[in-house]
């Protein structure tokens, strides 16, 4: 007589294999936006993987990461390698950034990859930032990843124009940006087909003292 | 038996500068002369005289501004010189040397050779000395440049024929003494402690008490700032920078084990390598922060130790430094934020052992007019940065401007009209506008007199 089949067990499966039902707990880092959060499908950006945002600079690209910075600053040091221009200090503090729990790092390639993986083994650093000056190569990014996962980091790489073929958790564009708002369209994410478009409202550039 | 130095242009003349070139120091809030070379004197320029008068006179005048720390240093530096010579060395002012000879007076002879040798060990500096029985005796003659060399049978009887006016008095008490009609220190003399205290100055009864003897005065010891220095010669040639790693594993515990016993913590440390040839090749270690643990200056020293490669075989580690602070505890408490445990400093010494230590810091704000002077980076952040008035809205700086076409943007809001001040040299007048670009992104743009458009920022 041959025996049932025991299907109540899974079968063993190496822990670095991902599996797609992963990506549909929701343990991300709230964006602070919360028609964004409904949209993604670990309800914020990904806790231990790669987002890339994909923006021309002044599309806002900041100021929609501002909200997760200040939460993340609470327990934990952030930096920021290579961002292709300076950091504005006060509006940063304005908008209730701690200055003294952001680092900021300038290389350039390879050292700039080094610091990258350098910060994602840190325990003391919540998240990284990251303007590389030149495209990364797929085993850049897929180093990166694997430290995000191994540590729990989140990473955000920054760049102009998406690249195909990323092994990132979450690709965003950044498409326009008016006075108000941002628009912005989900690439690719983990656990979800969809590619939704959405808009976000963003700092009213019209209350400024000169206006 | 005491030792007067009397080095009146001790910061001047320890800066590493011709001096054939006119130089004056000025106070750095005041402004004012507080010395100056030949060079600038012979120009018309003195002592106490305001800045503005002594640029008229010179304007190819070199002005020092008098830092308060490089004046420290270079009067340790003199006293540690000086101690050669005697066993008990104390600093005076600014710019003057107490030193008890009597001890030492077989080994080191006495006063006049004492002074000889001096000016052998310091030869770049003016000096005056004086030696007698009583420290502040020597120091009144010193310090009124009168070269001599007392004593106790010699000092009164030279001291009571000294004339007021010769001496260092300042200029109130010199006129006290005048209105009294005393000349010399002998009519001085004459009168009771308790009368010169009353009818003169209290400080200058206690002062000549000092230097006939009758009340007893010593100067504090100087205790020269520690200083580490390690030699080690090694057992075998080091050809190759792996076998550079035990030795400098054994500097470093030394290192570490001198801090801890000090309570000190230092940031640097120079390592050199002399080769048979004595020349050497340096190998300087520098932390981001501040430390007195082995660990981090280990792991500093091996990934420098991974770019280090000598040609020559080693043969010698020295390894010194003298900048070292004391070490700050911190005191556990109950109360203390959730975050106060959060400690960078191992990342910042891995990445500044790579990158330097000027490629990475924390950003801090600088109250300024101009948007590119209000954000400072240091690598010991304030612990909080206060909340900032909202100015500008701008995110992140192109600096410096970038020039920029306006047929690629819509203004949207504007003007906001930025200017510098008219002492800061060339004038900045600038109208700011936000703009909207073609590339659908909004960005800070300002133009000048000129009618010239530059990308000043994004609104990112």
């Amino acid at each position: 007589m041959k025996e049932p089949i025991n299907t109540s067990s899974t079968p063993q499966i190496h822990p670095s294999v991902w599996l797609g039902r992963q990506a549909q707990t929701p343990t991300g880092l709230s964006t602070g936006y919360p028609e964004l959060d409904a949209i993604l499908p670990q309800h914020g950006w990904p806790k231990d993987g790669i987002t890339e945002i994909i923006s021309a600079p002044g599309r806002g690209e900041v100021s929609l990461l501002l909200p997760t910075m200040q939460r993340l600053q609470a327990i934990s040091t952030l930096v920021w390698l290579s961002p292709p221009w300076v950091p504005h200090g006060p509006y940063l503090a304005h908008n209730g950034i701690e200055l003294s729990r952001l680092l900021y790092v300038q290389a350039q390639q390879p050292e700039q990859q080094w610091a990258a993986e350098e910060t994602l083994k840190e325990s003391a650093i919540g998240a990284l930032f990251y303007w590389p000056n030149k495209p990364l190569s797929f085993t850049a990014y897929r180093r990166l990843q694997i430290l995000c996962a191994e540590h729990h980091k989140a990473c955000f790489i920054f760049m102009q124009k998406a690249a195909s073929n990323t092994p990132c958790s979450l690709k965003v564009e950044i498409q326009n940006r008016g006075m108000n708002a941002l628009r912005l369209k989900i690439l690719k994410s983990r656990g979800q087909w969809q590619q939704p478009e959405l808009d976000l409202p963003c700092h009213n550039v019209s209350s400024f003292r000169y206006a | 038996m005491w030792l007067y130095v009397y080095m009146p242009h001790l910061y001047l003349q320890s800066l590493p500068m011709a001096n054939e070139q006119p130089m004056a120091l000025i106070h750095p809030r005041h402004n004012h002369i507080l010395d100056m070379n030949t060079a600038a004197k012979q120009s018309g320029i003195k002592h106490d005289m305001s800045l503005s008068t002594a640029s008229l006179l010179n304007p190819q005048c070199q002005w020092i501004s008098l830092h308060t720390e490089t004046q420290k240093t270079f009067h340790e530096n003199a006293a540690l010189t000086a101690g050669k010579l005697a066993s008990w060395v104390s600093l005076d002012e600014e710019d003057g040397l107490y030193l008890e000879i009597a001890s030492m007076k077989k080994l080191m002879g006495d006063g006049k050779t004492i002074a000889q040798n001096l000016r052998i060990h310091l030869p770049h500096l003016t000096l005056f000395i004086a030696s007698a029985p009583n420290a502040k005796a020597a120091k009144l003659l010193a310090r009124s440049e009168i070269e001599q060399h007392l004593s106790d049978r010699t000092l009164l009887l030279f001291m009571k024929g000294l004339r007021c006016d010769r001496l260092s008095f300042p200029p109130s008490l010199e006129l006290a003494l005048k209105k009294l009609g005393i000349r010399t220190l002998g009519e001085l003399f004459k009168f009771s402690a308790q009368d010169v205290a009353y009818r003169i100055d209290r400080e200058l009864a206690k002062e000549l008490q000092e230097i006939t003897g009758e009340r007893t005065f010593l100067p504090t010891p100087f205790k020269p700032s520690p200083r580490f220095y390690y030699d080690i010669p090694l057992q075998h040639e080091a050809e190759h920078q792996s076998q550079l790693r035990f030795p400098i594993k054994n500097i470093l515990k030394h290192f570490s084990q001198f801090l801890q016993e000090s309570n000190l913590t230092s940031q640097q440390l120079q390592v050199d390598c002399f080769d048979r040839e004595h020349g050497f090749y340096s190998l300087p270690l520098r932390l981001a922060r501040h430390t007195h643990m082995f660990e981090p200056w280990f792991d500093h020293a091996l990934k420098k130790l991974e770019r280090f490669h000598p040609t020559t075989p080693i043969i010698r580690l020295v390894s010194h430094t003298h900048e070292l602070q004391p070490h700050k505890g911190e005191t556990p408490s109950l109360l203390a934020e959730s975050t106060s445990n959060i400690n960078i400093d191992p990342l910042l010494n891995t990445l500044s052992t790579r990158l330097g230590a000027d490629h990475l810091g924390f950003l801090s704000t600088h109250p300024h007019h101009l948007p590119e002077q209000q954000t400072l980076f240091t690598l010991a952040p304030e612990r909080h940065t206060p909340l900032q008035p909202l100015a500008l809205p701008v995110s992140v700086l192109v600096h410096p401007p970038k020039p920029v076409r306006l047929e690629h943007y819509h203004l949207l809001q504007g003007p906001h009209r930025i200017h510098s001040q008219w002492w800061e040299g060339e004038p900045v007048v600038r109208d700011y506008y936000v703009a909207q670009h073609q590339q659908e992104a909004l960005h800070w743009i300002f133009t000048t007199h000129q009618q010239k458009w530059y990308l000043h920022g994004y609104l990112s």
